[in-house]
């Protein structure tokens, strides 16, 4: 790991001061210059707009334990469009997106919530912006993402090792993709999803369904997702992966469905739909339950909170997000799921340097 | 890139996402229809709700349910936006939708004209429905009023009919849909060609809502009858042998040829798997599409 930047340095301390828990009711968010404009450098508050953008309503049945968010230290700078946030060994690792002005950005922030405390891992060899993401065996995978706003993507792939601070390039995608989900289970991983095109007037969702093997160092084809979507909230539970909502091309076309993929019968099939269709949202398994948090709309960014329990196949909501953000980093880390960056209101145009946990 | 054949003199315009099998299967039979003129069903459905519910675009239903309930209330003589035919009137308005949007494929992009004389075309502003979440529910009142948007209007046109798809490259790409997912059903769908340049209703496709339990499943029907199937290819056979350049595609039809008895009558008359274009979902009682929907199951 390589040492502190002075800034994540700064950043860190300045939220260990200023770490009251806040009440638990929604737009609570941490105060302060934590946001930054895509394009025009200096910190601002939060933007005025995230007011009438921000929704909190969820159809779902209320649970019994709504659960609480708490503020955590700061990202070392505002940052958004990462898509995901990927966890191991105790350490949430937020790799790539938008910051200081560019969408390109090569950022490994490494979270320590023992030290509540961020720091630099070796930034990644290829900047870009939703980066697909995931753990496997104990190293990190880097999968594609976009070079420029949500568009261009590139077919280059990298492994880190924690151990040596380092990364490696592997074999590239047969195509390239951006905001694909990626997931690490028994030995392989799969990238589900995504979108293509060099403009925004061409970004295209496709159902593509590649599996890598390390050991092989290829790329194989599996049973496509039965809708094409991107910006999905996709994590292993069990033997299975669940894709869960996300967007059809656009975020004015956000999709509620909600898929199961059984590596075993290499075949798909449905599941309960998300109760609030959105895109570039969390998704993370926490005490048998997928929480889903935040994401965007048409004049959205969402707030809500709705967790599934793969047993009753049921969706309830929980305590709603502090600061409602989308493009985040969200992962486990310990017994909190950890919400860090995001942007605070539609589209690319603000990042957030936020950072809140949530507890049952 | 959109296809040249589409022209501006065209009666109007449609995107065909042939990638759909069910889609592919109506686009390569060359004749469309609003889901309002097929035989009374409950659960009758249009193809762009079909659409909607697939993808799982809950919200953009759910406010297709807000203009329908203001269409119910106070415009009762207009199309229903849930069982009429989305389309444009104008290839301009056509191709700026598919950029303002970012929802439709401009490859699929096809020029529709009229089968019968008694089609409606009704003309609305689209941008009353984009705008909505700003505006509310005054927008679903100035839509059906039939005003245009302030800035820079974009009309839309829903139609009821019956519309002839024109044009070759779409519905190539269209067979070759079918052709990769159900290649046994070929022989049936060329019979659904023929019939439907006959004036039959053989192998015609449309939407529909039903519910089982909890779940709602959105299917597609064809409607197929053997011996009607039988009396197309008699009746096709017939007109090539007055005209051997009646366009027949014999390779498709050849499994129907010779002697049944030699074949499965399975095979011969392969529709295609209704599994392809089924959809289950389900919705929270609670749920303003929950009410859309049932509103389409009872109506």
């Amino acid at each position: 790991m390589t040492s502190l930047s002075r800034r994540s340095f700064i950043a860190a301390g300045a939220a260990g001061l200023a770490a009251p828990v806040f009440a638990q009711q929604p737009g609570h968010e941490q105060h302060g210059g934590h946001y930054e404009r895509l394009n025009q450098p200096g910190r601002i508050g939060k933007p005025e707009l995230a007011a009438s953008q921000n929704v909190f309503d969820s159809p779902a049945a209320k649970a019994a334990n709504p659960g609480r968010w708490q503020p955590k230290a700061l990202l070392p700078l505002p940052r958004s469009e990462m898509a995901w946030a990927t966890a191991y060994d105790d350490r949430m690792h937020i790799v790539g997106g938008y910051g200081e002005q560019r969408t390109d950005r090569a950022y490994h922030h490494v979270y320590d919530p023992k030290a509540d405390k961020w720091n630099d891992g070796a930034p990644l060899p290829q900047g870009a912006n939703h980066v697909g993401v995931a753990f496997l065996d104990g190293r990190l995978y880097a999968i594609g993402g976009f070079l420029e706003q949500n568009r261009k993507p590139h077919p280059r792939c990298f492994v880190y090792d924690p151990k040596t601070d380092k990364w490696a390039e592997i074999a590239p995608l047969p195509r390239p993709i951006g905001s694909a989900a990626i997931i690490g289970l028994n030995g392989l991983l799969h990238s589900i999803g995504g979108a293509i095109g060099d403009t925004t007037e061409s970004k295209t969702s496709v159902n593509w369904h590649r599996v890598y093997d390390p050991k092989a160092d290829a790329w194989s084809e599996r049973a496509p997702l039965p809708t094409a979507r991107d910006h999905t909230g996709t994590l292993p539970i069990g033997n299975l992966i669940h894709v869960i909502g996300g967007r059809v091309d656009s975020f004015h076309t956000n999709s509620n469905l909600h898929h199961a993929y059984d590596p075993a019968t290499d075949k798909w099939a449905p599941r309960n739909p998300l109760p609030t269709a959105r895109s570039g949202h969390g998704a993370v398994l926490y005490r048998g339950k997928v929480f889903i948090m935040g994401g965007e709309g048409t004049n959205r960014v969402f707030g809500q909170m709705e967790a599934y329990d793969p047993a009753s196949d049921g969706w309830e909501q929980y305590a709603p997000m502090l600061t409602p953000r989308h493009g985040l980093g969200a992962a486990l880390v310990g017994d909190a799921i950890h919400v860090a960056g995001g942007g605070p209101i539609m589209g690319g145009g603000v990042q957030s340097a936020v950072h809140e946990a949530f507890s049952l | 890139m959109a296809s040249n054949e589409v022209r501006a003199e065209d009666f109007g315009f449609i995107y065909l996402d042939v990638d759909d099998p069910a889609i592919a299967w109506l686009a390569y039979r060359g004749l469309i229809s609003s889901s309002d003129i097929t035989p009374a069903n409950p659960g009758n459905i249009s193809w762009f709700s079909t659409k909607l519910i697939k993808r799982g675009l809950s919200s953009t239903l759910e406010r297709e349910g807000k203009f329908e309930g203001v269409r119910q209330k106070s415009f009762k003589e207009k199309l229903s936006r849930l069982s009429s035919l989305y389309t444009f009137d104008n290839v301009e308005t056509a191709r700026e939708a598919l950029k303002n949007l970012g929802k439709f494929n401009s490859e699929n992009l096809v020029s529709i004209e009229p089968a019968d004389q008694d089609f409606r075309r009704e003309i609305y502003d689209m941008q009353w429905i984009d705008n909505f979440d700003l505006i509310g529910i005054d927008a679903a009142e100035r839509y059906w009023s039939g005003e245009n948007y302030p800035e820079h209007p974009l009309p839309e046109a829903l139609l009821s009919g019956r519309f002839w798809i024109l044009g070759t490259s779409v519905r190539k790409r269209a067979y070759r849909t079918i052709q990769r997912l159900d290649p046994k059903a070929l022989a049936v769908l060329e019979l659904a060609r023929l019939a439907a340049h006959f004036g039959s209703n053989l192998g015609a496709i449309s939407p529909w809502l039903r519910k089982e339990g909890e779940t709602i499943i959105v299917s597609q029907v064809i409607n197929y009858d053997e011996k009607e199937g039988l009396e197309v290819f008699q009746r096709a056979l017939g007109e090539h042998r007055k005209n051997p350049e009646f366009p027949i595609n014999w390779p498709d039809l050849k499994p129907l040829k010779g002697s049944k008895e030699d074949k499965n009558l399975d095979d011969l008359f392969k529709v295609p798997d209704g599994r392809l274009f089924e959809h289950e979902f389900r919705v929270d009682k609670a749920t303003e599409l929950a009410q859309t929907i049932q509103n389409i199951l009872l109506s």
